[in-house]
């Protein structure tokens, strides 16, 4: 009989990184048939390009860098299917694979991979294709037209312009409550379905895979800057529900910010960073040169992630340190 | 602040069917193995008071404390000294252990020691030290831990008897058999310690609680939330200073002052899924693992073999090693979810769950990279290797051994090859 060794705890919980994933890639199934009730099934196929994209790049990257085949955590397919979901319905498939190709060959593995990167991959993905490709980027499809998008081509697409794009060019909008709630607008493909979102994110809180530390200041922050500084007409009510609703602001909250290997860990620090995100999000809406600058502020605020990790650990641990520098 | 973190985790319970079942006495005991010096400890080095193969009896010392505070070593058999022989055990380290031969006697029943009035601290700190009691909860002899309690420092005493691991029982059998003299042995190391009163801590079905409160004069049972590891062991209104004893401890006191008997044994735990009958079982001190474990019988033969409990237990390869006191769980596995282990994805969990509120995975990343001058910002000192932290990590990474190793480094000047203000 030969024993084996092994160190405590000899029980282990059987939550694992390839289940955080897919909980992340179940909440993306609803979004994906909410937006193909509007728009057929091309939102599907691009966000199976992303996916798809994400996931060979990967492959790719480890057979290159000899590395143990790192698919099974599934977060090549997150990143994937993250970037997807941000695409225009009407934009070419090679859209979201070029995003999704960047996010994971450079902002990614070159980093050593999951687990390391300093930057969220599908925010760099973005923001690649918002600096580039920002005119075909964000030319949104009208929802009302009821009939499926084409597959096969992008031409003739009837498009609109989105609330973010109105709040932008500072007209006056036509969205209500009404049309708000149930998605009925142009955006993004996983960014219009507000009360999909809202449910998404309800179970990823219970999950645990999403922190509500981080989203909640996050939102309330938003919330904050668009009441104080209203750039619509109407109150600050409207300009609270247009900005919130508009662009992919809600989608960053729930998916983008709380990719746990770039948040903060600590429950201040997530506060923090959440409070950050958002200020950094609505400046860039106010001063920026795109309708939605979203994954810009969340490049920039994961850059100081650890920094606020850091601070905010030994905010709130004050008085252990003094006591502990007075030992010593 | 608190609030905004629950912390903790709630463990599986596999206590059942050892939880439910009477103490068993083991048999037969071949050789006992009880160590005369520890290594590196001067308050465990002992000169032995017998020559080899002089017969011995259960309670007779057979090793004198080099200076006047320590404690002797007390024979937990009847037998026959055969020798001694050093071994390496996992927590204490290397030590000289006397071997003891074991002859079957029947222990007659002691009868109580005439006494009249209230006893004395000195009293009762004397008879823990003469009888050699060690505490089970962490292998502190006891009349040390009450001395260090007596000048102040320890308000309320608290029988431990939550049983927050998975697997072990042992203070509940303990307090099923005898709350009663548990109860008594409380105050006692309440009067010797100085505290202001003293509760049994248990963490039980409402049942079996109600169960055991009937039986005592006044109800002295305090539930522990079932979150590991406890933070709180008794009411708020008591919570300063709360010190923690053994529930075996107590009742060793209570035999020790009222029937001058001393501890010879340890009740512990023996599951796991390849035990075949698991079970709460009574040990002499220095028992073989393997005694232990063939008296409780193997369905098959494990691949771990933990001393301690699932959360904090050490793995051990020989089983020679000798059942002593500060364990009162023995766990034979046949196998555990061993997770391949990923680099950190820092999803945060570990801080979650440290009941020091200490970052685990930030400690862990900063050892790896060799930043050993930050380490002791990060307070790795204030980690109690409660395991919590391992336990949820879904990337299947050891935190707890890297939160421990960094408590040896924390402080050490590394060769620090990048300018570094944050020392």
């Amino acid at each position: 009989m030969t024993l084996k060794k092994g160190n405590a705890p000899h029980l282990r919980q059987n939550e694992r990184i390839g289940m955080r994933s897919l909980d992340v890639l179940i909440v993306m199934i609803p979004l994906c048939i909410f937006s193909s009730v509007y728009y057929g099934i091309r939102p599907v196929l691009l966000v199976l390009a992303g996916m798809v994209t994400a996931v060979v790049c990967e492959a790719l990257c480890s057979l290159i860098g000899r590395r143990r085949l790192s698919l099974s955590d599934g977060t090549a397919a997150v990143t994937g299917g993250l970037v997807g979901l941000l695409m225009s319905p009407a934009s070419p498939y090679w859209m979201p694979a070029i995003a999704a190709a960047f996010a994971i060959l450079v902002a990614k593995m070159p980093f050593g991979g999951a687990g390391r990167n300093l930057f969220n991959p599908a925010a760099a993905g973005m923001a690649v294709v918002t600096l580039c490709f920002s005119g075909l980027l964000f030319l949104y499809p009208d929802p009302g037209l009821s009939t499926p998008l084409p597959l096969n081509t992008t031409a003739g697409i009837i498009t609109e312009a989105s609330p973010a794009a109105q709040l932008a060019s500072g007209g006056q909008s036509v969205y209500m409550w009404s049309t708000l709630l149930p998605g009925d607008f142009p955006g993004p493909i996983g960014a219009t379905g507000i009360m999909v979102l809202a449910a998404c994110a309800l179970y990823l809180f219970s999950r645990r895979t999403a922190s509500p530390l981080i989203t909640l200041p996050f939102l309330l922050a938003c919330a904050a800057s668009a009441a104080l500084f209203p750039r619509v007409p109407g109150g600050w009510q409207n300009s609270v529900m247009l900005e919130l609703c508009s662009g992919y602001l809600l989608f960053c909250g729930v998916f983008l910010l709380n990719d746990s290997v770039t948040a903060p860990r600590h429950w201040l620090g997530r506060v923090v960073y959440g409070v950050l995100a958002g200020v950094l999000v609505m400046a860039l809406r106010y001063y920026g040169r795109f309708e939605e600058g979203a994954c810009f502020a969340v490049l920039l605020v994961n850059a100081f992630s650890p920094l606020i990790d850091r601070l905010c650990w030994r905010l709130v641990n004050i008085r252990r340190l003094s006591r502990q520098g007075q030992k010593r | 602040m608190s609030i905004f973190t629950k912390r903790g985790v709630r463990l599986p319970m596999m206590k059942e069917p050892a939880a439910s079942r009477p103490i068993e006495e083991i048999e037969t005991v071949g050789q006992v193995l009880l160590p005369l010096a520890v290594k590196g400890d001067p308050r465990r080095s002992c000169r032995p008071a017998l020559v080899t193969y002089s017969s011995v009896i259960r309670g007779q010392v057979i090793g004198l404390p080099e200076e006047g505070e320590g404690t002797p070593v007390i024979s937990s058999v009847t037998g026959v000294l055969a020798g001694t022989r050093t071994l390496t055990h996992p927590l204490y380290g290397e030590m000289v252990c006397a071997v003891l031969d074991c002859m079957v006697v029947d222990a007659a029943e002691p009868a109580p020691r005439p006494h009249m009035g209230e006893w004395k601290p000195e009293e009762i700190l004397g008879a823990a030290r003469t009888a050699g009691i060690v505490d089970e909860l962490d292998g502190i002899p006891l009349h040390e831990k009450l001395r260090a309690w007596q000048n102040g420092g320890c308000n309320f005493l608290v029988a431990d008897a939550a049983e927050q691991e998975p697997y072990a029982s042992s203070a509940w059998a303990v307090l099923n058999e005898s709350i009663e003299q548990v109860q008594e042995g409380v105050s006692l190391a309440v009067t010797a310690a100085g505290a202001a009163g003293g509760h049994i801590a248990v963490r039980l079905p409402a049942a079996r609680r109600r169960r055991l409160a009937r039986r005592l004069r006044h109800s002295q049972l305090f539930q522990v939330r079932s979150r590991y590891p406890a933070r709180r062991y008794a009411h708020a209104a008591e919570d300063v200073a709360v010190c923690r004893i053994g529930v075996q401890a107590c009742l060793a006191l209570y035999r020790a002052v009222v029937y001058g008997e001393p501890q010879c044994d340890v009740v512990i735990t023996v599951a796991g899924d390849a035990v075949a009958t698991p079970q709460n079982i009574r040990v002499p001190f220095g028992t073989g693992v393997h005694q232990v474990l063939r008296a409780c019988g193997l369905s098959v033969d494990p691949d771990y073999v933990v001393l301690g409990d699932a959360m904090t237990g050490v793995a051990i390869q020989d089983l020679e090693i000798p059942v002593l006191p500060g364990i009162t769980c023995l766990l034979a596995l046949t196998g555990r979810k061993t997770a391949v282990s990923r680099p950190c994805i820092g999803c945060g969990r570990c801080a979650q769950v440290c009941h020091a509120g200490l970052l685990p995975g930030e400690i862990a990343a900063q050892l790896e990279n060799m930043h050993y001058e930050r380490l002791s910002v990060l307070l790795p000192g204030e980690c109690d290797g409660c395991g919590a932290c391992s336990h949820v990590c879904p990337a299947g990474r050891d935190v707890a051994v890297r939160v421990m190793e960094a408590q040896d480094n924390a402080g050490t000047i590394f060769l620090n090859w990048g300018d570094d203000d944050d020392a």
